[in-house]
């Protein structure tokens, strides 16, 4: 599986997450799609248009969040959070960074 | 903050909340179904409100277009933000889905923000009390400072309740919130959402699989997905048209038969000249029937896709195909409203709507008129049996392929040209399945029909009056002596590269064929004057005569309710009854060679359909837009046609 930036860390992971924690943190995150179907993930960083990613955050996608893969075709991924479930298919220009939660 | 209403005792209440929280069934619930659809000015989303009266008190209620948000990013969340700027009502009820407060709080949020008098509904509480969960309401309201009640639109929980406070307003307004305060920095506002959720909401460690999961795991499956979606597709489209063609018949019946008739007869013994005979009976209400044809066809249609998408399929449907039509420059949403165009452009034209961006939706309708729709398949009939009979299904089939592979060329052209830019991220709730409520169909279908109506109509019944002046002005003339005849033989030598240009008759039919593609084959036998079936000289007698009209009627619906239950089997291509006539035939026969018709066949598939799509793209679109399209439809036919002649008469065929 290919991983790209294996060093990543991003101030609103932590923020969010663990603002306890006293050390940065480094983490495994990759684009979402990247992730297989049946997995579970914690948002780390959604980059691209603005007005997208505040879309995305009123329909309580951010980083920090975890969400759970339902299912991936191709590039097409369905993403739940609690009783919610979104379809997406991402851009070039728009990704949604994640990382593998045990 | 001052109330909007002039009127003292009139109070304006309106509804905000994300797509598929109930609110328009709340407001039905409210009001007893008092609610009256519309558009929002300037745009085309669809605005909904009731109006009642209690005691002295006017209540005003508005349901605003379901956002996810105040921040102006699609036409909805622009048409909400404006209104609760520009007139901001007397009362807000924030409507959220209970089951998904988190999500929702978001735009809770920002409605608070606006400061005005706030309510918060925890709505489809009946749904949401089946999960082992628990939520403390009395925590939320103190926590937003606003009163927050517990209901559901579908066992009536709260909805009491909700008609009490808004029968409170009328004694004391509610006060507005004291606002908690609220950071401005997103992510801070999201930890802030979280928080609150967390304190009021228990949820149990495990969830179990929902219904709705289960279902998706045979609809959304890697293999059975595509094919049940294709299916259902089959079968929306299979019943919509055997449906309604019993209905269609019977209005074409009633007012060409019956209607025409007697206005004939009755102005006749008035004494009133021919020509406004004429003009009244083929003109005037040939053309309000031929408008009302369209309704039953849309009508059904616009029922059958309610229900798949108040039940929640239809997004899935849209998610499915996203992951194909995509690499054609298409979004995954525009599927249906193609799909549709093979029934009609109309309805299609207007089904773009739900697609979020204007470019996507400028690309589909550009294509639209490639998806051949029901009116051109007469003329396929007529030109195959006559010239291919013994490859008839293949080449009607092809005519169709044709369409998808130049639709597919000019989605991914105009991608690259015009409208170049990677196509817009797909990002769409997957509601739950529910059952559909009968009234939120209606709404959703009276608001389509009545927008064709409105709009398309009125651009139809004059082009028909148009169209009867071209082919009966001068008046009493032969076919190629009126004003149609002398445009038609001018224009004729354009279409030789056509190869059809080579007579006047086939160009004659390309005018009407503009307003109605379902009048080619009619023009075409009026101008090769072909003996017309005689009016039947029975003595009239208008009583009997309107209750077999009635009879007709009740016959009609008997017939469209048999067609759903012995029409699912597939019916063979559907032959026009008039390409049946021989003398008709035989006319075409001696006008056309093969090569010819090929030709004018491709021609016609690839022209806008009718009159009545150029109404519902210009009111869509504007005229420019229209005027674009236009070209693009109009010189594919031309030149694909003059293609297809050329390369026949190379390789040798007539």
């Amino acid at each position: 599986m290919p991983v790209s930036s294996p060093l990543f860390f991003s101030p609103e992971s932590l923020s969010m997450a663990q603002p306890s924690e006293a050390l940065p943190v480094i983490k495994r995150s990759q684009p979402i799609a990247q992730f297989e179907g049946g997995a579970r993930v914690k948002i780390t960083e959604i980059k691209g248009d603005e007005q997208l990613c505040h879309r995305l955050l009123s329909m309580g996608i951010f980083p920090g969040r975890e969400v759970h893969i339902l299912r991936k075709q191709g590039t097409s991924l369905m993403l739940r959070h609690g009783h919610m479930c979104l379809g997406v298919r991402l851009a070039p220009s728009f990704v949604i960074e994640a990382e593998a939660i045990a | 903050m001052s109330a909007v209403s002039s009127d003292p005792h009139t109070l304006t209440i309106a509804f905000a909340g994300n797509p598929n929280v109930g609110k328009t069934a709340l407001i039905n619930a409210v009001s007893q179904s008092r609610l009256k659809v519309g558009n929002w000015p300037g745009v085309t989303v669809e605005k909904k409100e009731a109006r009642y009266v209690q005691g002295q008190h006017q209540f005003h209620l508005i349901d605003l277009p379901g956002t996810y948000s105040l921040v102006p990013h699609s036409i909805e969340e622009r048409v909400c933000r404006d209104y609760l700027n520009e007139t901001p009502p007397d009362l807000l009820i924030n409507v959220v889905d209970a089951s998904n407060l988190e999500k929702s709080l978001s735009l809770t949020l920002e409605l608070l923000e606006q400061r005005i008098p706030m309510v918060l509904l925890l709505n489809m509480w009946d749904e949401f009390e089946i999960r082992e969960e628990r939520l403390d309401v009395e925590r939320l309201a103190a926590t937003l400072g606003i009163p927050v009640l517990a209901t559901s639109a579908v066992t009536g929980q709260g909805i009491e309740d909700l008609k009490k406070l808004l029968a409170e307003q009328t004694q004391r307004l509610t006060p507005l919130p004291v606002l908690p305060d609220i950071p401005e920095d997103t992510s801070q506002r999201y930890a802030l959402i979280q928080r609150w959720a967390h304190a009021v909401m228990t949820r149990p460690d495990q969830m179990k699989p929902s219904m709705t999961e289960r279902v998706d795991q045979v609809l959304l499956n890697e293999w059975s997905g595509i094919p049940i979606f294709l299916a259902l597709l089959f079968l929306v489209f299979k019943l919509t048209f055997d449906v309604s063609t019993p209905f269609v018949d019977w209005i074409d019946g009633f007012f060409n038969g019956f209607l025409g008739r007697w206005a004939e007869l009755a102005l006749g013994a008035l004494s009133v000249p021919d020509i406004v005979i004429s003009l009244v009976k083929d003109g005037m209400i040939g053309g309000v029937g031929l408008v009302l044809t369209f309704v039953p066809i849309l009508m059904f249609l616009y029922l059958f896709l309610a229900l798949l998408e108040e039940s929640g399929y239809m997004a899935r449907a849209a998610f499915l195909m996203d992951r194909f039509m995509h690499r054609f420059g298409l979004h995954g949403k525009a599927f249906v409203p193609l799909l549709v165009g093979f029934g009609c452009n109309v309805p299609g034209v207007y089904a773009t709507r739900a697609l979020d961006s204007e470019t996507d939706r400028k690309i589909t309708v550009a294509v639209m008129s490639f998806m051949s729709c029901g009116a051109k398949l007469p003329i396929y009939a007529l030109f195959t049996a006559v010239f291919f009979q013994r490859y008839q299904a293949f080449v009607i089939l092809a005519m169709y392929v044709l369409g998808v592979s130049v639709a597919i060329f000019w989605a991914v052209l105009l991608r690259k040209t015009r409208f170049k830019g990677e196509i817009p991220v797909f990002m769409m709730e997957l509601p739950p399945y529910r059952f559909p409520q009968w009234k939120a169909l209606w709404g959703s279908i009276w608001s389509k029909t009545r927008s064709f109506i409105r709009q398309a109509g009125t651009v139809i019944a004059v082009s028909m009056v148009l169209l009867w002046a071209l082919v009966n002005l001068p008046y009493g003339n032969p076919p190629e002596k009126t004003v149609l005849g002398y445009s038609a033989r001018a224009a004729a030598p354009l279409f030789l590269p056509q190869g059809f240009g080579q007579r006047w008759e086939p160009v004659a039919a390309i005018l009407p064929g503009f307003m109605a593609k379902e009048m080619v084959v009619g023009t075409l036998g009026v101008v090769l004057s072909v003996q017309q079936e005689e009016a039947s000289t029975e003595k009239p007698a208008f009583w009997s005569e309107l209750g077999a009209q009635l009879v007709g009627l009740k016959d009609a619906a008997v017939a469209a309710v048999a067609t759903v239950f012995s029409g699912l089997t597939p019916a063979p291509l559907a032959m026009d009854d008039s390409a049946n006539t021989s003398s008709l035939t035989a006319a075409v026969r001696n006008t056309f060679t093969p090569l010819t018709a090929f030709a004018y066949m491709v021609f016609n598939l690839f022209l806008i359909s009718c009159i009545s799509v150029v109404g519902a793209m210009t009111a869509e679109f504007g005229g420019r837009y229209f005027g674009f399209v236009f070209c693009i439809t109009s010189g594919t036919a031309y030149v694909l046609s003059a293609l297809v002649y050329q390369v026949g008469l190379v390789l040798g065929f007539q």
